[in-house]
């Protein structure tokens, strides 16, 4: 087992790769920084997988991803040029989309693409765009504040004192990670749970029984008000092993006197992610659901006035920035106390 | 009907691994994003390490809905992009707001608040 | 047998002093304390009123009038065969339970509690020593009413309120009945000697004099608070009637160290009081005060409060005949130190004063002899000639604008309206000189008298001293008296300019302002008094009874009484009384006889016996010595003020550098510090706080962290 040490010992050296990476320095000395970087990053992975998950193939895919997401955010922070820096968020978006879909989470990974990248990372870009109209800016390269960090070792040596122990508490956890993420496990508990997910669908369910037997009327509602029956069945393979799996029963209906038949549901009839997370948002969530809502129309308004003052203002601002004093000191809305960091 | 019915979580079957890994490709992400805010001078930037926060909070949040086999996971980054959504309006608002006071995008030209 | 004899017995309490009974119906009584306390009052709000009239002046000689008149009206209406005690109010007065105490006699516990009450002990000798209190009291407020009319006004009332309160102090005092009001009143004179010695308190060297006799009296003090706890510790009480009982009949802490040390405690605070021992310097200084003040406090009254305070406890001496001889050999000490110094003083003030500590020398020697009888009529006596003297001093000054260097003032007996003051002030140093046949005579003799009975050889010693000291006394008293009052007239103003006198101050048109009724009459009175002191004397004389000597003989101090009984002690073959009889007359009448030579048939041979002893080394030491006052108060100096001014510095160095320096301005540099240490944490930058949110955030996680996997390490398996 890979001691502890060198998680802290990865973090540390990602936090001094950090600091080098965000100072603006020779090339080489970021280069060397950055490739020091990346191996504090595999470092923290490999350190924390070895506990997490040993020996797993599951874990190529994660890792590739992962580090996408994490050159990129790095690249985000230390670029001295906003808008590439903006673009580089939107690579950690599709990066941790492609994580999501890994984790079986199939609309949240294109919501999030739809969302994000799609909306508020444009919102950012045009934002940038918008104050970089600006008559300051010289043609000389990146502004000062743009290139110069804020007290870099203070700061990451406050971040990866938090990645440490965040990271600290994840594999410290491993046991219990790793209990709940045996497949076959899961599997079983997906099907389970996807199974009574549906049952609570049930005009879905009858959509379903008209697509497999056409001219089907509905599946039947046994005498204890369900109507799917769940059973589970251990099938024994040459090759694959002692394997188990959900099925579950429905009688489907026709009409006119036609006899019942029986329809097996597999696993394959589960519905999709998408039916499965608006069902739990409805069901679970509805209040969440409407306060969001109503947080949604609340940042519409508060933009909306944001935008309005701002017209109110912009005689003032021309003015101070074309060199000309203000118009009176009583003016509310001028700064009394001015002057520039 | 009892075939060999196609499991659908096949082809992801083989990765369990794959919530460890995106723990800590969460944590990484957090750690990144908030030295990123305590650095950038630029506003624009420290928000968007904020969303890169929001970001490390999302995937931690799939990936333990994964693990205990919880849509309330998903649920959650559904708000979260909600949340980020408002936020990103108001406060980009604002930062145009402040730049057009000072006509600058750092964030050290507001520092009246001290002793 | 005869007391020494008793005394090496061991045997300390031959005698027995009368169980004291309390009686009811005697509180007026207190009038001897409430009116001074009135007048008290009255001059103190005449004061507020800036009253510019003389009537603080009749008010307190009405008070202390009427307490003569109590006093008078004790000494006839109360039959003092055994003492009685008087209960004017509770005091100080808790017991506690029989369980608690720790000393037990006879099974009986000891303790009781506290008791000290407002309550006189009235035997005949405090009716004795009232007497002259209280009379002179009267007499010398009367005096001081014309004395001090130049200061009417606040002054005036000030000065009254002091008398007042000083004869209300040393009435409580005297007529005490437990030795903690007794200590009440000691301080209290104590407290109206400083008010009134700093009565001119612009002057810094009155309010120094003022400050010292405070200070010396308070080192005595200390002694008496020692001793009156070592007697209630030990005796279980400090009521006197109780007290006297308890030791005769001594319980079992009694007998050691203890008891042993109570007498020379109290010997201390007498000491300190009565200006003897080293402890006299502050009594010359307090001339500084207006005269009537020196006469009344500093001669007849206030110093001989140690000599009474000697007399009400002296069983407690008696049981230690080591405390008595250190008390008469300090006496005889002081008595010849004192009369040397006095043969050089120029002020007449001054010899007077050096006189007093001599005289009070005396007393001292006579209580140490166990002849309390000569110590206690010797202040009687003692009180009436001093107090002559130093009122004729004062008529003096007050004639001659101050003027008491007796080398500038001559032949006062042959100006006119000077008669009296003339007079009175050779009966003044007639009896100073105790002339044989005159009641100081008497009184002086009992006391050498008492030490030659005493038959040891210390004790003769101490004998021998007071006698040679008697013929200095005779030579310097009058000296004083040939040099002022006879010879060629002339005089010189001194430097009191009073602006009502007028006149410039050594222009020859000055004229010497003669005393008027109320200075003259008192002289009168008391030098008549001075000599009708001595008619107990006489009336022995002529076989009858010695009042004096029966109202000792009752009271407390009885032991000190044996005039009879002289056992087998001889004086150079003659027995004690006459021996005493003749050779103090012999020394006194040769003292005479060398001032006449020095100061009156040639005065220059006074100056040149001082210029050739001065110029020849062998001798020059004598006069210096006599001028320095034997370098007492250099000694003091060197023993005392250098190490407490050194003391002082090294301390004000260490208060200013460390204490103040250090550690007060210390404590406000380290606030000041971390408030600049954390100052840069509120710069008003955005991110600034959010590295010390986020810092403190991490650093809560880590600990969290550490707890929680600290809690699970058998189950994580290996800690971090």
């Amino acid at each position: 087992m890979i001691p502890f040490e060198t998680l802290y010992t990865a973090t540390v050296i990602g936090a001094v790769a950090m600091v080098l990476l965000l100072k603006p320095g020779r090339r080489a000395l970021r280069l060397v920084a950055a490739i020091a970087g990346l191996g504090a990053f595999g470092g923290i992975l490999v350190a924390g997988l070895e506990r997490l998950a040993p020996a797993e193939p599951g874990t190529v895919l994660p890792t590739i991803f992962g580090a996408i997401a994490v050159i990129s955010a790095v690249r985000m922070i230390t670029l001295s040029r906003p808008v590439l820096a903006a673009l580089h968020f939107v690579l950690v978006v599709l990066a941790s989309s492609a994580m999501f879909l890994l984790l079986q989470a199939e609309f949240m990974a294109f919501a999030l693409i739809i969302v994000y990248a799609g909306a508020i990372l444009i919102t950012y870009l045009f934002v940038l765009m918008l104050a970089r109209q600006s008559p300051t800016e010289t043609a000389e390269g990146p502004l000062d504040y743009d290139s110069l960090p804020r007290e870099p070792l203070a700061a990451c040596t406050v971040g990866f004192v938090m990645l440490a122990s965040i990271a600290g508490a994840i594999v410290a956890d491993a046991d219990s990670i790793r209990e709940t993420t045996v497949a076959e496990n899961t599997r079983l508990t997906a099907a389970l749970d996807g199974f009574e997910d549906l049952e609570a669908m049930p005009r879905l369910l009858d959509r379903m029984a008209g697509e497999a037997f056409p001219g089907s009327t509905g599946v039947e509602i046994g005498e204890d008000g369900r109507r799917l029956r769940v059973r589970e069945l251990e099938i024994v393979d040459d090759e694959t092993g002692v394997e188990r799996r959900i099925y579950a029963d429905a009688t489907v209906l026709f009409p006119g006197g036609e006899p019942p038949v029986e329809w097996t549901l597999t696993d394959a009839d589960l519905p999709g992610n998408t039916r499965l997370v608006g069902m739990k948002l409805v069901a679970s969530f509805p209040i969440s659901l409407e306060l969001a809502g109503v947080i949604l129309l609340m940042a519409m308004f508060g933009a909306v006035v944001l935008a309005r003052r701002q017209i109110e203002l912009g005689e003032d601002e021309r003015r101070a920035a074309a060199g000309l004093g203000r118009l009176s000191v009583e003016d509310p809305d001028t700064n009394s106390t001015g002057g520039t960091a | 009907m009892i075939a060999d019915a196609p499991i659908v979580f096949a082809a992801t079957a083989a990765l369990p691994g794959a919530v460890g890994g995106v723990l800590l490709v969460s944590a990484l992400l957090f750690a990144i994003g908030m030295v990123g805010f305590l650095t950038r001078r630029n506003m624009i930037i420290m928000f968007l390490s904020t969303e890169l926060m929001f970001q490390a909070a999302a995937l931690a949040f799939i990936a333990f809905g994964r693990m205990h086999l919880d849509l309330s996971g998903q649920v959650m980054v559904i708000f979260i992009l909600t949340i980020a959504a408002a936020e990103a309006a108001l406060a980009l608002g604002l930062v145009v707001l402040l730049y057009r006071r000072r006509e600058t995008l750092s964030a050290e030209a507001w520092s009246e608040l001290q002793e | 047998m005869s007391l020494p004899s008793l005394l090496a017995a061991g045997d300390p309490t031959p005698l027995e002093i009368p169980l004291a009974t309390t009686a009811e119906g005697l509180s007026w009584t207190g009038l001897i304390l409430l009116l001074p306390l009135c007048s008290m009052v009255l001059c103190a709000a005449l004061a507020a009123l800036r009253n510019r009239s003389k009537l603080p002046a009749l008010v307190s000689v009405l008070a202390i009038g009427g307490a003569f008149l109590t006093v008078l009206a004790m000494a006839f209406r109360l039959d003092l065969e055994s003492p009685v005690v008087v209960h004017l109010f509770d005091w100080i007065n808790f017991g506690w339970t029989a369980d608690a105490p720790a000393t037990v006699r006879d099974g009986e516990p000891l303790w009781r509690g506290i008791v000290a009450d407002f309550g006189f002990y009235i035997d005949s000798l405090t009716i004795f020593w009232m007497l002259f209190v209280t009379g002179l009291g009267t007499l010398i407020a009367i005096y001081a009413s014309e004395y001090m009319e130049e200061d009417r006004g606040v002054g005036y009332c000030r000065f009254f309120f002091g008398v007042s309160l000083f004869i209300l102090a040393m009435s409580a005092l005297v007529m005490a009945d437990n030795l903690v009001l007794l200590y009440l009143g000691w301080e209290g004179v104590g407290l109206a000697s400083y008010l009134l010695i700093g009565y001119y308190y612009k002057t810094p060297s009155a309010v120094a004099a003022a400050k010292k006799a405070f200070i010396m009296n308070r080192i005595g003090d200390a002694g008496l608070a020692l001793g009156i706890f070592l007697t209630w510790v030990n005796f279980g009480t400090v009521e006197f009637g109780p007290l006297f009982a308890s030791i005769q009949d001594p319980p079992e802490a009694a007998g050691s160290w203890a008891v042993t040390a109570i007498p020379f405690c109290l010997m201390l605070g007498a000491f300190g009081k009565s200006a003897q021992g080293p402890l006299f310097t502050w009594l010359p200084d307090a001339m500084e005060g207006p005269t009537p003040v020196s006469a009344l406090i500093h001669a007849a009254t206030m110093v001989t409060a140690g000599i009474y305070l000697i007399a009400r406890t002296y069983p407690l001496f008696v049981a230690v005949p080591a405390a008595l001889e250190t008390v008469a050999w300090i006496g005889a000490a002081s008595a010849f130190v004192a009369a040397t110094i006095a043969m050089t003083q120029y002020d007449i003030k001054r010899v007077f004063a050096y006189s007093t500590i001599s005289q009070l020398g005396y007393m001292f020697l006579g209580l140490g002899s166990l002849s309390a009888f000569g110590g206690a009529y010797h202040v009687f006596t003692h009180a009436f000639f001093k107090a002559t003297l130093f009122l004729t001093a004062g008529a003096v000054m007050h004639g001659f604008a101050g003027q008491l260097d007796l080398r500038k003032i001559s032949g006062l007996r042959h100006l006119p309206g000077w008669r009296i003051v003339a007079w009175a002030m050779f009966i003044g140093c007639f009896w100073l000189a105790a002339f044989p046949f005159t009641s100081a005579n008497f009184s002086k003799d009992a006391c050498i008298e008492g030490a030659f009975v005493m038959n040891t050889p210390s004790y003769r010693a101490a004998a021998w001293l007071g006698l040679i000291a008697a013929g200095i006394t005779g030579y310097y008293s009058f000296r004083v008296w040939f040099r002022v009052c006879c010879g060629p007239v002339s005089y010189a103003p001194g430097d009191h300019g009073h602006g009502e006198h007028g006149e410039h101050d050594d222009s020859h048109g000055f004229h010497p302002h003669a005393p008027r009724l109320a200075i003259n009459g008192v002289l009168a009175i008391i030098a008549v008094g001075a000599v009708l002191t001595g008619i107990p004397a006489y009336m022995a004389l002529a076989g009858g009874e010695n009042w004096a000597q029966q109202s000792i003989a009752a009271s407390s101090a009885m032991q000190g009484d044996f005039l009879g009984d002289h056992g087998d002690a001889t004086v150079l073959g003659m027995n004690p009384h006459l021996g005493v009889m003749v050779l103090g007359g012999a020394f006194g009448i040769a003292g005479i006889l060398l001032a006449w030579w020095f100061h009156l048939a040639n005065r220059q041979a006074a100056t040149n016996l001082r210029s050739r002893l001065l110029a020849s080394p062998a001798t020059r030491w004598v006069p210096t010595l006599l001028d320095r006052k034997w370098y007492v108060d250099e000694i003091y100096h060197g023993l005392m003020t250098i190490p407490a001014w050194l003391a002082s510095q090294v301390l004000h160095f260490f208060d200013k550098r460390f204490i103040d320096g250090f550690l007060v301005d210390g404590v406000g540099r380290i606030t000041v510090l971390l408030a600049r240490i954390f100052q840069p944490l509120y710069n008003g930058r955005l991110q600034g706080y959010a590295v010390t949110m986020a810092g403190s955030l991490g650093l809560i996680l880590v600990w969290a962290l550490w707890t929680w996997l600290g809690g699970d390490a058998a189950a994580a398996g290996e800690l971090p």
